[in-house]
């Protein structure tokens, strides 16, 4: 038994737009820096467009990865030997 | 006011116990936040040592001068940022890059539903995973300095938008501008996927002739 495919379906015009329209603000949008209305729009936009809406979530999931990334720490000898550097140095000039 | 057993280096910076117990101070408190700041940005730890190095010079040498107008992490901040451009230029690094918005958002027919991997999992335990750090800080060093500056500033250090343009000479604008492209720039490496599909690597260095320009939405 063969099952019928669908043809995908083009993409709407107006969907693409306004898809382009907020993936330029996405970020301003995560960080709070829209307008009520905006936001409003873009909210719903998003309920209706899986597509961009998986977007922000990976957008929003790279920022976070960026503010959780630790790196590692200055070792104590580091910290001695450079102030010792920068004060030889000041008394050199 | 220095004392009269002070002695002054040539650019005028005093080398007594009072400067450098101000120094000192500073140092202690400061030393681990613009080390991580600079591992972030630099990437390489003896990079990132050097960075510290020129940064607390700079800063001992114009503590007399600093009136306290913005915080003194931000001071340090935008020290360490000069510090950065000068051992860049020492370097003769490559030439700065445009990264063109229009190759970074994802088209409807094609790359749109990309994901960062390993969605099942929570950001916090993605970050356990030491080959998803390293492709994130992979990420991060494939991305233009100026870029880079601004994603590290504000995503990673935790400074507001208007901080980092007191940082970098920026714009609030030019900043969210130039954070909304470097955002979607990690976003991709992070995905292993170009703009368009299997095709050159992402075109950080792509040049554009309105790169810089007031372009609507997002320009700088």
């Amino acid at each position: 038994m063969t099952t019928r495919r669908r043809k995908p379906r083009a993409p709407n015009r107006q969907s693409t737009v306004q898809c382009r329209k907020l993936l330029r603000t996405i970020s301003e949008y995560l960080d709070n820096d829209l307008p009520r209305p905006m936001c409003a729009e873009i909210r719903k936009h998003l309920g209706a467009c899986p597509k961009c809406e998986l977007v922000v979530r990976s957008l929003k999931r790279t920022i976070n990865l960026c503010k959780k990334a630790d790196v590692a720490r200055l070792t104590a000898s580091d910290k001695t030997r450079i102030r010792k550097e920068i004060l030889t140095a000041v008394s050199r000039l | 006011m220095p004392s009269r057993t002070s002695k002054r280096s040539r650019d005028g910076a005093a080398i007594d116990g009072k400067s450098v117990a101000a120094f000192d101070r500073l140092y202690r408190d400061h030393v681990d936040r613009m080390y991580r700041f600079a591992q972030r940005l630099c990437g390489s730890p003896d990079d990132a040592k050097d960075l510290v190095q020129e940064t607390f010079l700079s800063a001992y040498r114009s503590l007399k001068d600093f009136r306290g107008e913005s915080s003194i992490s931000t001071w340090l901040y935008t020290i360490a940022a000069h510090a950065c451009q000068r051992m860049r230029r020492k370097r003769k690094g490559e030439p700065e890059r445009e990264l063109s918005l229009d190759a970074l958002i994802p088209t409807a027919d094609g790359d749109m539903p990309l994901q960062v991997p390993g969605t099942d999992l929570t950001p916090e335990e993605r970050l356990e995973h030491k080959e998803l750090r390293h492709s994130l800080f992979s990420a991060v060093h494939q991305l233009p300095k100026k870029y880079r500056m601004v994603l590290v500033l504000r995503d990673m250090e935790g400074l507001s938008a208007r901080e980092v343009g007191a940082v970098m000479g920026l714009t609030e604008r030019a900043v969210k501008s130039r954070l909304h492209r470097a955002r979607l720039f990690v976003r991709h490496e992070l995905n292993g996927q170009r703009p368009g599909g299997a095709g050159p690597p992402l075109q950080a260095a792509r040049p554009r002739a309105d790169a810089g320009r007031p372009s609507g939405i997002a320009g700088d």
